[in-house]
């Protein structure tokens, strides 16, 4: 009765929380050095869905950072830190839904991991709602491990395949497995983290040339993503194994269990504007 | 999950946070310093503590996980004169996974990467004949642009397909037609995705410091070593190349290594621990484990609880930024469960310092110190967990 009393309380103090809240929604891009995810990340019919979300439509933030870089790095992480703390403190959010995509997600979960890092950080955890996290490479990536297997840095040659970016070489499964048990929270056996990590999981990738739901996001690319899904196990996005994808943090939901069609989302699908993901997300703010 | 499944969970972990600065006192002042401070990953000198509230119900596991991983592949350099004719590779099951890739070598005192090789211009010989890796119908094949357009970053350069499952497993020759420089290099990347035998590698601890011995045990699952085609190697984050002692048992490999290098690498770098080996039947695979092999820069000579503070001296031998954690757990009849962890970050000269953190929740007499880990910032080490 008591536990019903105060959970009672708990949320009519949220509902009036919520209710009362300077909501902000920031869009966190993935692997790469972005200078306009707005146009070339994620597009703009998707950022525009997920506005309509918002009670005051200029409460969004498009994050543009070096996620090529390693996640701690000031280009990274310090870049991430920089806008979001901006964002919260011109705007005066303190209601704020974050949403990744991919290596995103564990730029995120470094900030969230790490609270003396940095200043800011303690800022931004404090005013963060949730974390929405679509296909989060929390456990690294089997195709990273592929490609720097053999891939040795020499002096004389620099690297014998070609360089691979840090993000990449973090993305290594063996990578993120020391990194998840020692840096990062939210995976199994370590501590959660401050705020609710919600995953977004895609489970397969389709490029059958007759069907027009493999042409959202560009159908090229998911055929590529078809082919690398044979580093991956069965469940996978084409990039990303599904244990990996919900590696951290909670499930929010597999992608076929909410989208249009019961439509799986490949990895170039889960940061666009395809099979009502973005109504979703937009109706989750 | 519902939103409304999210909205409970969120009630819970309101109000749970909370952070403020603290200084620490320091002893003394010794400024020795191996690494220039701009090299470092975090010069943040300003003092920070956060304090986090840990679900009780949420098991937390204590002490330090070993790591491991598990390999179905293995690589293998080629000269493009070898490709030309012809190179044989073994798998175990059908389907695999075959990738080729340009290496850099020099020529005339000048580096250069060999030309893709695509599958157009292979040619696989199985126990069905020669196919054109193209033309053949071979069930999935990537040019190395489509790769590179699919994932940016990744791909680039390599060519891959899929052996089609009529051929089978078994013995291939793979040749190229394409005229390549004989002194091309090429490395050959074979995953057998759908074979049963896996070398596994892993280690009873994610992280070394200088001075310690580098413990590493490899097993195959359903095969055995071939005891005189092992290699193992431990290659640092700039390229430099240490042999690792191996021992056959009977239940695997044991490697070794004194960690006697001089260990510096660039912030968070993992080391890798590389296995070359084969099965009793033929059989090669390679796998790669990455380590966390650090100069110890900084230790916890005491610590102890008196006066609702947490009291902790640090030995610091390299200037830094220094984190220590505390986790707490509650006593709960005659369970302990976990209550909440406690951050505390600041900037440490050389020598030897007393830091006094206050304990807010120690007015709960049930707490009690599980665990204190002492992390540098700085060049990213988990120094010591207590």
């Amino acid at each position: 009765m008591r536990n019903i009393l105060s959970l009672t309380v708990l949320l009519c103090a949220l509902s009036w929380n919520i209710a009362h809240a300077n909501t902000g929604v920031a869009l966190v891009h993935g692997t790469g050095n972005a200078t306009d995810a707005y146009n070339d990340y994620w597009k703009s019919g998707f950022v525009e869905s997920v506005r309509q979300g918002l009670p005051n439509s200029s409460n969004l933030l498009v994050v543009n950072c070096n996620f090529d870089k390693y996640m701690w790095d000031d280009a990274a992480a310090g870049c991430l830190a920089g806008q979001l703390y901006n964002f919260i403190t011109s705007k005066n959010i303190d209601d704020l839904v974050v949403i990744t995509h991919s290596n995103g997600g564990n730029v995120m979960r470094w900030i969230m991991s790490n609270p003396t890092w940095d200043n800011r950080y303690p800022t931004i955890i404090n005013n963060i709602r949730w974390v929405n996290a679509l296909a989060p490479s929390s456990k690294g990536t089997p195709l990273a491990d592929a490609v720097m297997q053999g891939n040795v840095f020499e002096q004389s040659l620099g690297w014998l395949l070609g360089f691979k970016s840090d993000a990449v070489r973090q993305q290594q499964e063996s990578w993120m497995a020391y990194y998840n048990g020692s840096w990062l929270q939210g995976t199994s056996g370590r501590p959660a983290l401050a705020k609710g990590f919600w995953n977004v999981v895609g489970t397969d990738v389709e490029s059958a040339i007759w069907d027009s739901d493999s042409y959202c996001g560009g159908y090229f690319e998911n055929v590529g993503l078809e082919t690398t899904q044979n580093w991956l196990d069965s469940c996978s996005d084409g990039f990303l194994n599904c244990s990996s994808q919900n590696g951290a943090g909670s499930l929010w939901f597999n992608d076929k269990d909410r989208t249009r069609g019961d439509e799986p989302l490949s990895h170039n699908q889960s940061r666009r504007k395809c099979f009502n993901l973005d109504v979703i997300l937009r109706n989750d703010i | 999950m519902t939103l409304s499944m999210k909205t409970l969970l969120l009630t819970s972990a309101v109000a749970t946070l909370s952070f403020h600065a603290i200084a620490g006192k320091e002893l003394n002042d010794n400024s020795a310093s191996a690494k220039p401070v701009d090299q470092l990953a975090n010069k943040n000198r300003q003092a920070l503590s956060f304090s986090q509230n840990l679900d009780p119900d949420l098991p937390v596991t204590l002490g330090q996980s070993g790591l491991e991983v598990s390999s179905k592949s293995y690589y293998q350099e080629f000269s493009g004169a070898e490709l030309k004719r012809g190179v044989q590779f073994k798998t175990a099951g059908e389907a695999a996974v075959i990738r080729l890739t340009p290496m850099k070598s020099q020529r005339l005192g000048k580096t250069q990467i060999a030309p893709v090789i695509e599958p157009n211009d292979l040619i696989l010989t199985g126990n069905s004949g020669d196919f054109n890796v193209n033309k053949s119908g071979m069930s999935i094949k990537a040019r190395s642009d489509q790769l590179s357009d699919t994932h940016p970053g990744i791909f680039e350069n390599t060519a891959a397909f899929v052996i089609d499952k009529t051929l089978g497993q078994g013995q291939f020759n793979l040749k190229t037609e394409r005229n390549v420089a004989d002194d091309d290099r090429y490395l050959l990347h074979v995953f057998d995705k759908h074979s049963s035998i896996a070398m596994q590698l892993a280690t009873e601890r994610p992280a070394f410091a200088s001075g310690e011995s580098l413990q590493v045990s490899a097993k195959l699952t359903a095969a055995r070593f071939k005891s005189d085609n092992l290699t193992a190697t431990l290659i640092a984050p700039d390229g430099r190349r240490f042999d690792m002692a191996s021992k056959l048992s009977k239940t695997g490999v044991q490697l070794e290594l004194p960690l006697n290098m001089d260990t510096e690498r660039k912030a968070g770098e993992l080391w890798k621990v590389v296995l070359h080996g084969e099965t009793d039947t033929g059989i090669l695979r390679t796998a790669e484990l990455a380590v966390d092999i650090h100069q110890k820069t900084a230790a916890i000579t005491d610590y102890r609880m008196s006066k609702g503070q947490l009291s902790i001296t640090l030995q610091v031998e390299q200037p830094g930024r220094y984190e220590l954690r505390s986790w707490w757990f509650q006593q709960q009849g005659k369970r302990s469960e976990p209550y909440a962890l406690d951050y505390f970050a600041n900037w440490f000269e050389a020598g030897q310092h007393r830091i006094s953190i206050p304990v807010t929740q120690l007015n709960k007499s049930s707490l009690q110190l599980k665990q204190l880990q002492l992390l540098d910032q700085s060049r990213l080490a988990v120094l010591e967990t207590l």
